[in-house]
């Protein structure tokens, strides 16, 4: 177990022992060995390398980079002769597979810009992903969009409304021409928009040039240097709408080049075991994943499975995406052990969308670092104090990036000072796609991107300890909170429009989950709020038929649990995200603006904090009360304490 | 239920049981909607299902699909239909 790093450091502001300020440059980046991504699929045609993918029965299909650019080059052909033009958005909804390559690389051909959306799930609720990628079509201006099969007819509600000019076309059409052609790209073209959340509700489509694209890639490239010759592998389950997937293992591979081995996100989900023994058959030496990739092995993967598995090889087991979990990470590292895994391989990063992909990293080799704090003081006041609770360490800026720790106002940090992190570079995007509100709000005048989230820096490294943007991660896809607040508008018992969605690490760590602050429609308040139910027709009637207090007291855990029940299957089948905690509070509990507005990182604060809601159960009665409730909420929920 | 819709009423089970951690078994009028699945174990019970059975699942069949023997009934409509 790597022992915290800087707990004792966290003294350093005695008399005379100036402190530093928050402000770290990462190493000169080298020159760019590609210009646009069309030069480095040249390059890497000419090279040995593939791309394999790996199905749910693990079948391999092998596709060598010069077959790859080949198949792209007729699909550049084929889109230009549909009319896509260079400069056109090209919309990409294709699960992973050579399909999603022939699209990707041919748009990039065409001269055109890739735009991944992501597919729907099986059996999830279309109608939300119909709205969610019609949106996106809107904000990217896509002129086409590139599907396939019966996912094509499914898409047709979004394509009707988004009307791209181009339609939707099937992948599999693309290939089928002969001919070729690859329209020259110019650096400061787009080479890809991403999204940096999938939403439903405000959809920040990232907009970044290919010489953006390549100073990430050359950045990675000088965190991960690899020799030379064989043995150039990376593994990847994570899906190719996601810049870790996409910019960090597929354009990354085009980069050094090596071979990339995909297994496609679902099947990893359901077996996450397959992303053990592909890194093990292929000898991977690079693959990233988020906290819940390792947490998910923990759990899901069995001994009997990994016969003969040899995790020796992965040098860089990289963990970023959403905030890293130390348990998750050290659980990982002690159990694969037995199968060669080395401690030593785990590096925590940090990055976002904004910046193309990474920002920091831990150095090589170094295994997880953190850094001891109280918690307490961390949550009421921001400040960095010794104490039991640990912060990973996310390392320090990749080579070409700068981070500063500011203030609210704008103003440089000391070390040991919680504040907004900013970050600058060259792969910093120039702005989001046609949303210049959204980019002023997100990048200043001299280049510094306003990154939304919290943190430190200490010890020459980043740690971050929690957002000031409104966004929930869960499991590396970004939400806005609004999208599960929706949710909530219809149901009976929850007070229209009072509810907060927000991403909180819940007590005795692991990776962000969802926390909703719900407050009860006045009808429905229980005991401590009964007050306010009084003169309401359900409350007087309530208080008619019910004699005694138990019975009354037994009413409230129902209705209580009932609410919270109906509140997480609302949740999770609009979203597909169920809800961790669901805290109900009495109406008027959570804190607003003065113009009224619900302020979501206040209330996150308060909850955690312990200062939000009723008071905390006390005498036996009560506590019984809140421990049945808990169980009935448990019950009627189908999950595990 | 006939055979094959028995045999997937079996396998949703089992994922239940296990991959989801339900401690509960899950009953064949019960919605899907009020087990409150989350898209990961969504996806789980559709690998497995597919897996098992050898067929394509995919976002439109949520239209005819309530319960879990509704899920059931569809996996042995398509396995059946499958060469």
């Amino acid at each position: 177990m790597t022992p915290p790093s800087g707990g004792g450091e966290a003294h350093r502001t005695g008399p005379g022992d100036a402190a530093r300020p928050a402000s770290l440059a990462g190493a000169k980046l080298a020159e760019v060995p590609f210009r646009t991504v069309g030069d480095a699929l040249a390059a890497a045609a000419c090279s040995t390398e593939r791309l394999v993918f790996v199905d749910a029965s693990e079948r391999e299909q092998v596709y060598p980079f010069s077959e790859v650019r080949h198949r792209a080059r007729r699909a550049a052909a084929a889109l230009g002769r549909l009319g896509v033009a260079a400069g056109d958005r090209v919309a990409i909804v294709l699960p992973t597979g050579i399909g999603f390559m022939d699209a990707f690389f041919g748009a990039l051909l065409a001269g055109a810009t890739p735009v991944p959306l992501y597919p729907p799930v099986r059996l999830g609720r279309l109608d939300e992903h119909l709205r969610a990628t019609a949106r996106m079509l809107a904000a990217a201006e896509a002129s086409v969009v590139i599907s396939e099969g019966r996912l094509r007819l499914l898409l047709g509600p979004a394509i009707a409304e988004a009307r791209p000019p181009l339609g939707c076309v099937a992948v599999d059409d693309l290939t089928r021409v002969t001919e070729e052609a690859e329209v020259p790209h110019d650096p400061e073209a787009l080479a890809l928009i991403q999204f940096s959340s999938g939403s439903t509700v405000d959809p920040k489509p990232v907009a970044l040039r290919h010489r953006q694209i390549a100073a990430q890639l050359t950045a990675l490239l000088g965190e991960m240097p690899l020799p030379p010759g064989e043995g150039r592998v990376g593994v990847s389950w994570l899906p190719l709408y996601h810049d870790m997937g996409l910019i960090g293992c597929l354009l990354s591979a085009l980069y050094y080049p090596g071979s990339l081995v995909l297994i496609p996100p679902e099947v990893f989900l359901a077996r996450p075991v397959l992303w053990l023994r592909a890194l093990s058959r292929h000898r991977g030496v690079i693959s990233p994943a988020p906290s819940f990739a390792y947490s998910l092995c923990l759990k899901r993967v069995r001994d009997e499975d990994l016969a003969g598995v040899d995790l020796s090889f992965w040098e860089h087991a990289l963990c970023g995406a959403e905030p890293v979990s130390l348990a998750a990470l050290r659980g990982f590292a002690e159990r694969f052990a037995r199968w060669g895994f080395r401690k030593e391989a785990l590096r925590p990063v940090y990055g976002l969308a904004e910046a193309s992909l990474a920002v920091t990293f831990s150095p090589a080799g170094g295994g997880v670092r953190s850094t001891a704090v109280d918690a307490q003081v961390l949550a009421a006041e921001g400040r960095v104090v010794p104490g039991g609770h640990e912060i990973a360490s996310l390392g320090g800026p990749v080579p070409g990036l700068e981070v500063e720790v500011r203030d609210e106002e704008g103003r440089l940090l000391d070390e040991y000072q919680v504040g907004r992190v900013h970050a600058r570079g060259p792969s910093v995007m120039t702005g989001y796609y046609r949303a210049p509100e959204a980019t002023a709000r997100a990048l200043d005048a001299e280049g510094w991107l306003d990154t939304g989230d919290l943190g430190f820096l200490a010890g020459g490294a980043l740690h971050v300890t929690g957002r000031a943007k409104d966004v929930v991660i869960i499991r590396g896809a970004n939400h806005a909170p609004q999208e599960f607040e929706e949710c909530l508008v219809e149901v009976e018992g929850v007070r229209a429009g009072c509810a907060v969605a927000a991403g909180f690490t819940p007590p005795g760590g692991g990776e962000e989950v969802l926390l909703l602050l719900v407050e009860r429609a006045r009808a429905q308040s229980p005991a401590g709020a009964r007050g306010d139910a009084r003169g309401d027709a359900r409350g007087d009637v309530r208080g008619d038929a019910r004699g005694d207090v138990r019975g009354d007291v037994r009413g409230d855990v129902d209705e209580d649990a009932a609410l919270e029940a109906r509140v997480r299957a609302a949740v999770a089948e609009v979203t597909g995200v169920r809800p961790h905690t669901v805290a109900l509070l009495p109406p008027g509990a959570l804190p607003r603006t003065s113009s009224g507005k619900l302020r979501r990182g206040e209330a996150l604060r308060r909850y955690v904090a312990g200062e939000l809601g009723a008071p905390a159960p006390t005498g036996p009665l009560r506590l019984a009360l809140a421990a049945a409730r808990g169980a009935f909420a448990l019950a009627r929920a189908g999950r595990r304490p | 239920m006939d055979e094959r819709e028995t045999e997937a009423f079996e396998v949703i089970r089992k994922v239940f049981a296990g991959e989801l951690e339900r401690e509960a078994p899950v009953e064949a009028g019960q919605h899907l909607r009020d087990l409150a699945l989350d898209s990961m174990e969504v996806t789980v019970l559709m690998v497995e299902l597919e897996n098992h059975f050898r067929v394509r699942l995919d976002a439109a069949d949520a239209i005819e699909v309530a319960t879990v023997a509704d899920l059931a009934r569809l996996v042995a409509a398509r396995a059946q239909a499958a060469p």
